[in-house]
């Protein structure tokens, strides 16, 4: 039996997690607790963000975390024009979040529907299906989104166009992979049987099975889109000033690091623990899903 | 699954890999590993004792070349050769090409101009060793002899009047065309001496002369990788996305440099750079941070004649009223980005692209006074339309913070009601862009730039402010009158006044948001003898290096 | 179904599991023919991309260019001509190493000569990227698995996790900050001999070789679970005797694929982004550099180069996996 459930890069190839660990017991709430902190910030940030992200106070500039200026405490302390870097943050995480579920919603649906279609239909369209998650995964996708971004211009929706490619030959893989173990199995045998058509057998009867394998390798995928869009708006090619993601405001506090770490290492700390969480959660239901 | 036998070799592979790996990551150290060696880490508390200092150097022999040492030692030829760090790797070597510091920092030991400019940026000889103005669009230059370019190629009238003809013609596309747009011919009279043609009368010429770099006619073709000039230093290596190396030129006409090799070091990061700075691996960093002076060695700081402002395009409705301009000049607070922003490497300039000391300059004219309350009431009274956006453009990393400053005008212009939003774009873009003048589509609202006054005349903006400027976006006829008067006479007197008045009515009905008077900021080890001047230029020859 | 490890995430040899006679030679020419068809693909896909997806002409031209203007540089760049007839350019000119001239970044300089200089650099930051990947996951990795649930799998799992989940530019700017300009044992400047490969290097190696760390892990708890070593086990040789003998032997091939891997993924991206970071003069940086200023020639003569790369990797391991391993078709 499949030992293995995926976790997943962002060239988009699945690797092996291992099944079976006792070790990762009981820390589960704590992935869920720090995600529900994100979603709170991403979708209330306004209502709790101590300050506008963009009020400024020069000669309140870079003081350190915990230090309180004429207009009030920073806790993650501010930037070179007196702006509050926690509330830089908090504003970062809106930006940030919407990306990553964007772009995972629409690779997800991609991969899914065409590694359904080719693990079910097989033949000419699954070689297709597969030749061409090769090539995607082949593709030096960072320097090919920077290729693009430089003939658009940079934009979120163009991001959004572009980050699904990271993702969905591994939505395709996987999806391909289980269908063809479903396809043998005798509720789906029996479905054929009653003579219900292709679609039906594929929504009705495929798809709900599907769901938790798609759940689990979305996370997983929100993760990655969230380290790629961070990745591309370092380097100037993702997301332009006033909007703010955390890869931006990364970038942003960067030439003044030897001066301030704050403004640098606060927004890659939450970047990296939502992708810590969605990760580790990941792990924690596949362990759960099977059984282990 | 696998065989035994079969995956030890698979380990041993694994392993050569790794073998590799480690071989490869020797191989560099042959060629680069001097600098390092010289200097170990220099600590970081070295008072910096130049820090702040505000003084041109004074008091030189006004007619002493640019070139001419500082210092007559014996070169001490075997010191680890001298290292710059800028930035950005040049798009060409070619300096007539590009006027972009990164270019010239090494260029400019390469080529030479038929003038130059001595410490006190005063326009002194070099190829030529004299000039008079012959007729109204004439002017006659004797050349020096017995100059040879690096490739052997005698300098001569011909191969002067080729430089100037490359330079102007249109096909050429050299960046500092607004430099040297009214000159519009030059020709070999005999051997050393050459007519430059203008076309019309103009006091300027000599500081635009010093903007032609002259080159060689055999291999003009390949200058863009293969630098050929007749100046102190000559070209020897670049090493694409590391550094570009010369050479002493030991044919050289002038007194011979102190220092033997120096190499010009891409170093995108400036942080990368102050640290390399402190290791000793390099020896002068150029643009360094207001907040990074404490970890410099030596910290060195000049005013320079580089204004920034915000440019208005008077042609778009909402800011076509004078009111509305002066507003806006009101709504900035610029003591406060000087001292705070800036950390005080910088000062509000007196509402014009002049200091004291140069040619135009009027001194009944200052910063227009912070005041938001009088803008917001001045703006309601001119009937300005605060839900209009209005887009201040800014180029990405090229002015020392310059999207800082954005930052900070356009949240100082919300604060008094306008409607404001910031683009940032690349340079080459926003260059481009630019310079489209207000009149026609395209034209930027408000446009973020420092304005360098290479001539140190007040006749050097004029592409700004008059009606037909190559970028202009206002036009007042008076000031036209004004400024085509100080650069078709050839008195100072009556140009002085001239370019007075003209400043004097560009502060009432303001072409800009005036902002700041702008220090140039460098890092420097203690090894390196220097002093920073005013025009931006880095002449090596100038440079010495102490045991 | 274990050993199929490589197979649901590969595709390739897709043919060669129903037809399972085939001798070694065949199966290697397959791969091959493989390789090349994605090779192919992706270099179609970055010509296609590059053409339609954005227009090169309008980006590089200035806003208030004439149409006359943006037409010149649409047929300077060869743009102006039928698909059909560019893509035939495309295709010859890659195959004599010509893919037109830099315009903005090194004036009048062919773009793949350009790319090709900086190759080195960049071979040499992905060498010393595996090196590190190497020493932080795979022996770490191997340990875990051998003793799953001990301090060092959990601590192990934890900072694995912790690799893959943070930037690893960010870790990058972090170990500058700390290491080169704090503590100045290492060199800061991209090529100040050895020393200079260690941040670069470790910046690479926390990320890969976090991902090495779970894969081996996770293989080698596979292989632990397999009936040969209970047998063994229950002849009584000593536990790390069975571990010695056996369980290294094979996961070796199974690293082998997993460090392939992930050196394909350092050209497929992860290398460049560290470049930027540390200023190194390779492709990456060269790529970036020109994307400021639209350069496109430049920049695909980049992503052609990457891609090779990513492809070529793959391909070796393919190959290797094929030729080393007798048993790589039969295992299904």
């Amino acid at each position: 039996m499949a030992s293995s459930v995926s976790i997943l890069d962002d060239a988009g190839r699945l690797g092996h997690v291992s099944r079976l660990t006792r070790v990762r017991g009981s820390g589960w709430w704590i992935w869920v607790a720090l995600l529900a902190v994100i979603v709170l910030f991403a979708i209330a940030g306004n209502w709790i963000a101590p300050f506008e992200h963009t009020a400024q106070e020069p000669r309140a500039k870079f003081l350190r975390p915990l230090e309180s200026s004429d207009a009030g405490f920073h806790l993650f302390g501010t930037d070179e024009l007196g702006r509050d870097v926690f509330s830089k943050v908090i504003a970062g995480a809106r930006l940030t979040v919407f990306i990553g579920v964007a772009a995972t919603l629409i690779g997800a649906s991609v991969g899914t529907a065409l590694g359904m279609l080719a693990g079910y239909r097989g033949g000419w369209i699954d070689r297709i299906v597969m030749r061409l998650t090769e090539a995607q995964t082949a593709m030096p996708m960072f320097l090919i989104a920077l290729l693009l971004i430089s003939s658009l211009g940079p934009s979120v929706w163009n991001l959004i166009a572009i980050l699904p490619t990271y993702i969905w030959p591994t939505f395709a893989r996987l999806i391909r992979a289980e269908t063809i173990r479903m396809r043998s199995s005798q509720f789906i045998e029996a479905a054929i049987a009653l003579g219900c058509t292709t679609r039906t057998i594929l929504w009705r009867h495929l798809f709900p099975n599907l769901g938790s394998r798609i759940g689990i390798l979305a996370a997983i995928s929100v993760g990655q889109v969230i380290l790629a869009e961070a990745g591309l708006s370092f380097i100037g090619a993702g997301v332009q000033s006033p909007d703010v993601t955390w890869g931006l405001l990364i970038s942003g506090g960067r030439k003044y690091l030897t001066v301030a770490w704050w403004p640098t290492v606060f927004p890659g700390v939450f970047a990296g623990i939502t992708v810590f969480a969605l990760n580790g959660l990941a792990r924690r239901f596949t362990d759960v899903g099977r059984g282990v | 699954m696998t065989r035994h036998t079969s995956a030890v070799r698979l380990l041993a592979a694994v392993a050569a890999l790794g073998l590799i790996a480690g071989a490869c990551g020797d191989d560099d150290d042959a060629s680069i590993d001097s600098p390092e060696a010289t200097t170990g880490a220099t600590g970081t508390e070295a008072p910096s004792d130049a820090t702040g200092d505000t003084t041109a150097p004074a008091g030189t022999d006004a007619t002493e070349s640019t070139t001419a040492p500082e210092e007559t030692d014996a070169p001490a030829d075997d010191a680890a050769p001298l290292v710059i760090a800028v930035t950005t790797e040049p798009s060409t070597l070619d300096a007539q090409l590009v006027n972009d510091r990164n270019s010239r920092v090494f260029t400019a030991n390469i080529y030479e101009a038929l003038l130059g400019r001595n410490e006190n940026v005063e326009v002194v000889p070099l190829l030529a060793e004299s000039y008079e103005n012959t007729s109204d669009t004439t002017w006659t230059f004797t050349l020096r002899e017995g100059v040879t370019f690096h490739n052997g190629e005698p300098f001569n009238a011909e191969s002067a009047a080729f430089s100037i003809q490359r330079m102007i013609s249109e096909d050429f596309d050299t960046q500092r065309t607004s430099y040297i747009d009214s000159i519009v011919g030059a020709t070999a009279v005999d051997e050393y001496t050459l007519e430059i043609e203008t076309d019309g009368v103009l006091a300027t010429l000599p500081a635009q002369v010093t903007q032609i770099p002259m080159v060689p006619v055999e291999g003009a073709e390949t200058l863009d990788t293969e630098p050929v000039g007749t100046g102190p230093y000559k070209f020897v290596e670049w090493n694409t996305g590391v550094d570009v190396v010369a050479t002493r030129n030991d044919d050289y006409w002038g007194d011979p440099p102190a220092i033997k090799d120096f190499s010009i070091r891409f170093i995108s990061d400036n942080q990368t750079a102050l640290s390399a700075l402190q290791a000793g691996e390099v020896d002068l960093v150029v643009d360094i941070l207001p907040e990074q002076k404490d970890l410099a060695p030596i910290v060195k700081s000049v005013p320079a004649a580089e204004f920034s402002y915000i440019a208005f395009n008077t042609y778009l409705p909402a800011l076509s009223d004078p009111r509305v301009r002066v507003a806006f000049n009101m709504a900035i607070d610029k003591e406060t980005l000087a001292d705070v922003v800036y950390e005080g490497e910088a000062r509000p300039n007196d509402s014009q692209n002049l200091t004291d000391a140069m040619l135009g300059y009027n001194p009944d004219l200052g910063p227009i006074p912070y005041d938001p309350e009088g803008a917001r009431a001045l703006l309601e009274e001119a009937g300005y339309p605060f839900d209009e956006v209005i887009e201040l453009n800014v180029p990405i990393g090229r002015y020392l913070k310059g999207e800082e400053s954005a930052e900070y005008v356009a949240e100082q212009l919300r604060a008094v009601g306008v409607n404001i939003e910031i683009i940032a774009t690349e340079f080459n873009t926003y260059r481009e862009d630019g310079r489209i003048p207000g009149t026609e589509e395209g034209a930027m609202d408000l446009k973020y730039g420092w304005n360098s006054n290479e001539f140190f005349d007040g006749g050097r903006i004029l592409s700004h402010v008059t009606c037909e400027g190559s970028s202009s976006k206002i036009c007042i006829p008076e000031v036209d009158e004004l400024m085509e008067l100080g650069a078709t006479s050839l008195d100072q007197d009556v140009r002085d006044q001239a370019y007075q008045d003209a400043w004097a009515l560009l502060h009432d009905d303001p072409y800009a948001i005036y902002l700041l008077q702008q220090n140039l900021l460098y890092g420097v080890s203690e090894r390196l003898q220097w002093e920073p001047r005013q025009d931006d230029e880095y002449y090596v020859s100038t440079m010495a290096l102490t045991a | 179904m274990t050993a199929t490890l490589i197979e649901p995430t590969r595709g390739l040899g897709f043919g060669a599991r129903r037809r399972r006679s085939r001798s070694r030679a065949q199966l290697v020419l397959r791969r091959i023919r493989d390789g090349a068809i994605v090779l192919f693909l992706v270099l179609t896909a970055i010509f296609l991309l590059g053409r339609l997806v954005g227009d090169p002409a309008e980006s590089l031209a200035p806003i208030d260019a004439t149409q006359e203007e943006v037409d010149q540089i649409r047929a300077n760049l060869g743009l102006d001509r039928p698909l059909l007839t560019q893509a035939g350019e495309y295709y010859s000119g890659l195959v004599r190493g010509d893919m037109g001239e830099s315009f903005v970044i090194a004036r009048n300089q062919d773009a793949l000569p350009l790319v090709l200089d900086r190759l080195g650099a960049t071979m040499r930051l992905t060498l010393a990227g595996l090196l590190f990947s190497i020493l932080l996951g795979v022996v770490t990795g191997i340990v875990a698995g051998v003793r799953p649930g001990s301090l060092f799998d959990r601590v192990g799992n934890f900072l694995a996790l912790a690799g893959v989940s943070f930037p690893y530019f960010w870790f990058g700017q972090i170990l500058i900050l700390i290491v080169a300009v704090n503590l100045h044992w290492v060199s800061v400047l991209p090529d100040g001999g050895p020393k200079s490969y260690f941040l670069p290097g470790v910046t690479l190696g926390i990320h890969h070789g976090g991902r090495l760390f779970q894969l081996v892990r996770s293989a080698t708890l596979d292989e632990l679970g397999k009936s040969y070593v209970i047998v063994a086990e229950s002849k009584g040789l000593g536990y790390y005797a069975v571990v010695m003998k056996h369980i290294l032997r094979n996961v070796g091939l199974v690293v082998m694929t997993m460090v392939g891997w992930e050196y394909a993924r350092m050209w497929g991206g992860t290398v460049f982004l560290v470049e930027f970071t540390f200023a190194w003069p390779g492709i990456g940086k060269l790529t970036t550099d020109a994307a400021d200023f639209h350069d496109f020639n430049v920049i695909q003569a980049g992503v052609v180069v990457a891609g090779v790369f990513v492809v070529l990797s793959n391909l070796v391991v393919d190959l290797l996996a094929t030729v080393v391993d007798k048993s790589a078709e039969a295992g299904t």
